[in-house]
């Protein structure tokens, strides 16, 4: 069975230094996509069980090339990364495209990706890779068995605990849910780890000229919380009322605005606080 | 005339004397030479570095019989009487290599006899033959009649054997000379009065014939020799080899700090890891040669003691048992292996679960008399584990956790020691201490106001001081205690290349792994950095003055009782500077009844912290249990580790009669001056 584990590199969105008054992107931290884990563990439980071969892909530049030699090293037996420089900034739907050249030659039964990025959380390109390659498809996978005759059992997670569970005929896209399975680890220079080491991440360049449709999505800006005050609240001093503020979340909540140049406005805002404190 | 002179069934008593040395001797040299073929299955021997030193330090250990004197106590009488026994064992070995090998052998031995210093020689072993009669007797009471928990099992014939050699020998040496001081025998060599002993024995003879008494004694000069000799060839059949492959084991230890564990180059070495026999190191199948099953480690081990599958002494045993099967399964290590898939060792022999309940806290080998390093074997078999890919499924998601965030805790590496209130380092800047926080304070709230603590005592102190935030990566101790010395090597070169880039003139942490692992192992890697647990610096502070305590304290009648890390104490000899800054403090220390290099491990070592709780009780709530019955108010610690085992074990026993948990720097910082 080839099994085809896609890999997304995202920008690791708990670590971005952002520079508000610029509202400049400062660094970032390229990182693989954290339900990526689930998926090419998935991948490679299912291979343990059912032979065949597991290929990385990943539509990334050259930074991308770490996380697919680290899928290598887990233990994958091929890893392709696809790109071509104008692809910056593609969204799902071109990427979705891309991915479908590269597999083109390879000849695939079973594609598993995230359900949904972590970056974007669109959750659209299980459906946009079944729509390109017109195989079926499923997202929300939390078990996953593979039946006789090349047909698969899939357990979609549904909300409270709720399942579905879904037969489907190979080839097939499926969008792997996190909790699926316990990752492993793969310990540097373990056996595992030699073996991926003795192997090469693949390129392959993407062709633009096979590319449909426009870009439908493009990123504006990202922004970051404002900083929020907290009021520390010692319980024991409040009264029957005040608690009852308290439990409906109604407590502490005063709106004052305070106009004025920056300058003015912050002096103003410390006034009021430091009465307050008094 | 000596009974060799005499003539038996026409054979001369000395070609009956040397024929039997020489088929003893023939029967022991061979068995020995098969035992040290069984060696060289082993990989290098590679520790002759410091010969001289080396041979010093073995001589000297055995010789003081220090095996036995590290772990004598009021308690434990029983290492005095193996004392008497190889003192007793030198003075007659030596007795009979001088006079009988050398002087018989080279035909010297009247000379040799014509001497004062033989004549002062058979009083020493007259008066050192009680000595070893009394301590063998109460080794066999004590091991067949007592039986201590520690000898549970070992009521084996192979050691009454020997405790009945030890036993009947000096009697036969005493006995033998009575009957020739009754028979009228000059004193050896050149003196005047007979051994007193042996004298006073001799007077049971007074009422026998002289031809009885001539006959006790040429019964017994053979009595003497036969067992003599049987020693020589039960010394290759048993645990006497000891004798011979204890000092080697001595001779042979490592000479890198105790703290420190073995690297692995990964560019020389394909595997890793204990898979078989031809795995191990020479020295360390020495080890089983050398381990006599006394069960100390097994008594002092903390594992075993709540109840893990772990047994020290039975890892040492089982690899032994596998040693001398070794030759005849080296064909079918693959079948072996095949066949028992949950146990290392090809041939099925030390189950994954006794490997992984290690603590490493170091009470077995600092308990062994012979030096053995079980810790080093059971690394190297975790080491085969993670070279595989089986791990405890706690410690498994835990390197994942240190892969990605540089803690074991797996919070985003970005908030690594946040809200702790001290300054980051810059680059360029010049401090006296970089102040590292490790993994515990960096994100455990409560341990957080440990470091807190500390800060404040550095600024009373006027140091200048800072510490580096989200640069710091773990240290990587308990990683490499797991096995994962690829993981360990790669976060130790991150940390040293960062360090470098500050200028400082030393590096401080609180925390025992942390303090252990910079300042023995990141040598190994190019990181030769200076380093001070938050204890020593305290005390150096107080001790120049630097900082001050409040003179009159209310608190100073509270009884504090100070535990010893595992990491401060055993592998690193901080015993004092703790106790005397709280010495300083309280009027009165207690000290736990396991104290000092006996202290028991509160259990969070070796990764442990994050193993998949299983058989057995907490190690935190035994030792805490230890406390409570000393009833202190105060429970200090100088750990972070033992800090969070602590208040779990605190929280488990239901608020330990209120026992107050602190480190030591907030105790010291509450009473700053």
């Amino acid at each position: 069975m080839k099994i085809v584990v896609c890999l997304k590199l995202i920008a690791d969105p708990d670590i971005i230094e952002f520079d508000i008054t610029t509202e400049k992107l400062g660094s970032i931290y390229l990182v693989l996509d954290p339900i990526d884990y689930y998926v090419l563990e998935e991948g490679l439980a299912l291979r343990q069980k059912w032979g065949g071969e597991v290929i990385a892909v990943g539509v990334a530049p050259k930074e991308g090339d770490e996380i697919l030699r680290n899928a290598l090293l887990y233990g994958a037996d091929r890893a392709i990364r696809l790109w071509h420089d104008e692809l910056q900034g593609a969204d799902t739907w071109l990427v979705s495209q891309v991915i479908k050249q590269g597999l083109e030659k390879i000849g695939v039964d079973l594609i598993l990706c995230g359900a949904r990025s972590k970056d974007t959380g669109s959750g659209f390109m299980v459906s946009a890779l079944a729509h390109h390659l017109n195989i079926a498809s499923a997202t929300g996978i939390i078990n996953l068995e593979v039946g006789s005759d090349k047909k698969l059992i899939a357990h979609k997670k549904l909300p409270r605990g709720q399942r579905e569970t879904y037969s489907l005929e190979l080839p097939a896209v499926l969008g792997i849910e996190e909790g699926i399975n316990e990752p492993r680890y793969v310990a540097p220079f373990s056996k595992t780890y030699r073996e991926g080491m003795r192997k090469e991440v693949e390129f392959s360049e993407a062709s633009l000229s096979g590319l449909k449709g426009k870009q439908l999505i493009t990123s504006l800006r990202f922004t970051q919380p404002r900083p929020r005050v907290k009021v520390g609240v010692n319980i024991s001093a409040l009264s029957m009322q005040e608690k009852l503020k308290l439990i409906r979340g109604e407590l502490g909540r005063e709106k004052e605005l305070f106009e004025g140049s920056p300058e003015e406005a912050a002096k103003k805002v410390f006034a009021r606080l430091r009465e307050i404190l008094k | 005339m000596s009974p060799v002179s005499l003539t038996y069934w026409g054979i001369p008593g000395y070609v009956i004397f040397w024929v039997l040395f020489i088929v003893a001797m023939v029967l022991f040299l061979r068995r020995t030479y098969k035992l040290w073929r069984y060696l060289q299955l082993g990989k290098q021997w590679d520790r002759f570095d410091h010969i001289l030193k080396r041979i010093l330090t073995a001589f000297f250990h055995v010789f003081k019989q220090w095996c036995q004197f590290k772990t004598l106590s009021l308690k434990d009488l029983s290492g005095l009487g193996h004392v008497f026994m190889a003192w007793g064992f030198f003075i007659f070995v030596i007795y009979y290599f001088l006079f009988i090998i050398v002087g018989a052998g080279f035909g010297i031995s009247e000379t040799m006899k014509n001497s004062s210093f033989f004549y002062y020689y058979s009083w020493v072993m007259d008066i050192a033959a009680p000595f070893v009669i009394l301590a063998a007797l109460w080794g066999i009471i004590r091991r067949y009649i007592i039986k201590p928990s520690r000898l549970r099992g070992e009521q084996t014939i192979e050691a009454l054997v020997i405790l009945i050699t030890v036993f009947i020998h000096p009697m036969t040496h005493l006995l033998k000379e009575a009957t020739s001081i009754a028979l009228g025998h000059l004193p050896a060599g050149l003196g005047s009065s007979p051994p007193i002993i042996s004298s006073a024995l001799s007077q049971l003879f007074s009422g026998n014939t002289l031809s009885s008494v001539q006959s006790a004694n040429i019964g017994l000069f053979w009595a003497h020799w036969g067992i003599v000799l049987f020693v020589l060839v039960y010394i290759a059949y048993s645990r006497y080899l000891h004798i011979i492959a204890a000092p080697f084991n001595i001779l042979l230890s490592p000479s890198r700090p105790k703290g420190a564990l073995k690297p692995i180059d990964f560019v020389a070495t394909e595997a890793f890891g204990i898979t078989n026999i031809n795995d191990f190191t020479k020295k360390q199948l020495l080890e089983c040669y050398s381990c006599v099953v006394c069960g100390r480690c097994q008594d002092a081990c903390p594992a075993y003691a709540t109840g893990k599958p772990l047994n020290p002494k039975k890892v040492i045993q089982d690899i032994k048992k596998h040693l001398l099967v070794g030759p005849q399964l080296i064909g079918n290590m693959a079948e072996a292996s095949a066949a028992n898939p949950g146990k290392v060792l090809a041939g099925g022999v030390i189950a994954e679960d006794e490997i992984w309940a290690c603590t490493t806290c170091g009470t077995c080998i600092e308990s062994c008399p012979v030096c053995n390093d079980q810790i080093g074997i059971i690394v190297e078999l975790r080491r085969k584990l993670v070279y595989e890919g089986r791990f405890d499924k706690g410690h498994e998601r835990t390197l994942q956790r240190v892969t990605r965030d540089y803690n074991p805790w797996g919070i985003r590496w970005n908030n690594r020691a946040k809200n702790t209130g001290i300054e980051e380092a810059k680059k360029g800047e010049k401090y006296d201490c970089i102040y590292w926080i490790g993994c515990v304070a960096s994100f455990d709230e409560r341990v957080r106001e440990v470091a807190q603590a500390m800060a404040k005592i550095l600024k009373a102190a006027g140091l200048r001081f800072a510490m580096l935030g989200v640069k710091e990566k773990c240290c990587g101790d308990f990683v490499r205690r797991l096995g994962d010395e690829g993981l360990f090597q790669k976060l130790a070169s991150e940390n040293i290349r960062m360090l470098r880039e500050f200028d400082f003139d030393f590096i401080l942490t609180h925390c025992p792994h942390c303090f252990n692992t910079i300042k023995n192992e990141y040598p190994q890697f190019g990181g030769e950095f200076k380093v001070v647990h938050h204890t020593q610096l305290i005390h150096d502070l107080l001790k120049e003055g630097k900082i001050r305590l409040q003179e009159s304290r209310q608190e100073s009648k509270e009884k504090v009782i100070y535990h010893d890390p595992c990491y401060l104490g055993r592998y690193n000899s901080i015993y004092q500077e703790p106790r005397q800054t709280l010495k300083k403090i309280f009027d009165e220390i207690i000290e736990f009844p396991r104290n000092r290099n006996k202290s028991f491990c509160c259990g969070a070592g070796g990764g442990n912290t994050w193993k998949e709780q299983e058989a057995g009780y907490k190690m935190s709530v035994e030792r805490l249990e230890e406390a409570m019955r000393a009833a202190p108010q105060i429970l200090a610690t100088a750990c972070p580790f033992c800090f969070l085992m602590f208040q779990e074990a605190i929280q488990i026993k239901g608020n330990g009669d209120g026992i107050n948990l602190r480190d030591i720097a907030e105790i010291v910082e509450r009473f700053l001056y």
